[in-house]
């Protein structure tokens, strides 16, 4: 690891020190490379932002990382993108929480319904709508659709 | 708050066809498995240690008699290898190789 970290320090001359960090870079799997991160920091921790932002940042430390496409090992030189050195809220929209009413349905077991429509086809099931909006499936035997149908039909006059 | 930061990571990404040396830790009739810098785990299925000319037998993989020789893979042992797939699952890597020609 920190072989491959030294190289850009060989003291040997220019050409040939370019030929071996080409050769390091095709067989070493490890790289140095610069990230560019968005840390976001909950108010109650700017109080020590480097710390916090270090926090973060190691949390990245030894996983599989996309933007890096490998694993962050390590990381040195942590520094503001161009300079920056203030946070900023980068969704400025205003947010309005509200909590409205809600009409639920919810039906719980043996609950009774009132069918709006009802297709009875001859064989075992018959396919109601519940509400207006609601699908549902009575399958049954042949004396309960039947007993079904004359239910509703009784309901119907 | 948003920081934007920059930060010289070190980072460990193999590719396809890099030559690595990973230390065996477990030796199976199915694989075996090691460690890349005693870090990474890494596999190679017995389907490529049997096109190697490889055979499993007592809890080690030996080559054929009749090819050219080559250590048995035990555990404990270090093995060179060639990476043919990198993969990822929730933040941790798996490396599957295959042993050079």
């Amino acid at each position: 690891m920190g072989k491959h970290k030294n190289s850009s320090s060989d003291k040997s001359s220019p050409k040939k020190a370019k030929k071996k960090k080409h050769a390091e870079s095709v067989l070493s799997p490890f790289r140095v490379q610069q990230l560019e991160l968005v840390v976001s920091l909950l108010p109650n921790c700017l109080s020590d932002i480097q710390h916090h932002i270090s926090k973060n940042v190691n949390g990245l430390l030894m996983k599989f990382n996309e933007g890096a496409d490998g694993v962050i090992l390590s990381y040195t030189n942590i520094k503001f993108s161009n300079g920056e050195a203030v946070g900023r809220i980068l969704d400025e929209q205003v947010r309005r929480y509200f909590s409205p009413g809600y009409l639920v349905f919810s039906t719980i077991l043996a609950c009774i319904l009132r069918i709006a429509y009802c297709v009875l086809p001859p064989q075992t099931q018959a396919q109601l709508l519940i509400v207006k909006t609601f699908k549902s499936n009575s399958h049954n035997s042949i004396s309960t659709i039947n007993n079904l149908r004359r239910s509703l039909t009784c309901t119907s006059k | 708050m948003h920081f934007k930061v920059t930060i010289d990571a070190l980072v460990f990404r193999a590719s396809v066809g890099q030559k690595l040396r990973g230390k065996i830790n477990k030796c199976s009739g199915s694989h075996v498995g090691f460690l890349v810098y005693n870090l990474f785990n890494g596999m190679i299925s017995a389907k490529q240690l049997k096109s190697s000319g490889y055979a499993f037998a007592g809890g080690e993989w030996k080559k054929d008699p009749s090819t050219p020789k080559a250590p048995p893979l035990v555990v404990g042992e270090q093995l060179d290898f060639h990476v043919e797939l990198f993969q990822e699952c929730a933040g941790l890597i798996s490396i599957e190789g295959k042993l050079p020609n």
